[in-house]
């Protein structure tokens, strides 16, 4: 199923391994993990201490924040179009 | 009855609380599958699947569970096989080239109305998920809509963890350079932010 998902030629080789991630992604993936408040409390307190200590930190935070929020908003509203089986 | 016994019944065969389920479903299942196939007509498709598949697919449900994401699951999975087999890896005709997507949402510069309505936004946030990979949709779709875990995502769609947190990352690096410029236009990060003051 996958091989043929993965063949198009727009995607970067998927089967990368997952350490290759840029900071940026990293950052990325625990700043998700943040705002859907499902970081452990001691992680948590690590993120929210940078927050307070680091303003470019927070500010990428928060911009990243607003962006999930809006796509969180997208996935959940209706679709164009109707559609009815029964 | 809520969803739960309802999935719990018709996983035991009982066909009248999975007619429910699906009755109950069928235009969010739609709404899960445009997300991911972006094409009316192939959402339609998919749909049906879905619900063809649900007959047989709801006997492995365990009960009690998390229904709605095990659906969601099932519809991204089936999304996958729908475009796979349609030859459709590719985002729908009218999706627009990376940079443009960029250009466009870089400089929003909209009516005071579409401000407030947040319209702008809105398109902005469709035009860069059409810029990303069908399964970069879907897998987004189960992390951020369904709140999924990467691990779960990749047991219930069948692929490596590793790939699930690779795509994902990709996709959450291009949704961030498409969208910065018109989020914060928005909604301005609050330079004095406090932690724990919302």
């Amino acid at each position: 199923m996958n091989a043929a998902l993965n063949d198009n030629p727009r995607e970067p080789n998927p089967n990368h391994e997952a350490e290759d991630l840029t900071e940026e992604q990293l950052f990325l993936e625990r700043a998700t993990a943040y705002w859907l408040n499902e970081m452990a409390a001691e992680e948590r307190r690590a993120f929210e201490e940078q927050m307070r200590s680091d303003a470019g930190f927070r500010e990428q935070a928060e911009s990243w924040r607003v962006i999930l929020t809006a796509v969180r908003e997208w996935l959940a509203a209706p679709a164009p179009g109707v559609i009815s089986l029964t | 009855m809520d969803d739960e016994q309802l999935a719990g019944l018709a996983s035991q065969g009982d066909r009248d609380a999975l007619a429910t389920l699906i009755q109950q479903y069928e235009v969010w299942i739609y709404t899960v599958a445009h997300k991911i196939a972006l094409r009316e007509q192939d959402a339609r498709e998919i749909t049906q699947n879905v619900v063809s598949k649900m007959v047989t697919a709801i006997r492995a449900y365990q009960s009690p569970g998390n229904f709605r994401a095990w659906l969601a699951a099932v519809t991204a999975r089936a999304a996958f096989d729908f475009l796979r087999q349609a030859g459709r890896r590719e985002p729908p005709g009218e999706a627009v080239p990376f940079e443009e997507v960029k250009e466009f949402c870089s400089d929003p510069a909209p009516n005071p109305r579409e401000a407030l309505e947040g319209q702008n936004l809105r398109e902005c946030v469709e035009k860069a998920m059409a810029d990303l990979t069908p399964q970069q949709r879907a897998i987004l779709t189960l992390r951020l809509e369904e709140d999924l875990p990467t691990k779960e995502i990749a047991a219930r769609l069948g692929i490596p963890p590793k790939q699930v947190r690779v795509q994902l990352s990709r996709g959450y690096t291009q949704l961030r350079t498409i969208l910065a410029d018109v989020a914060q236009h928005y909604f301005p990060v609050r330079k004095n932010h406090e932690c724990g003051t919302e």
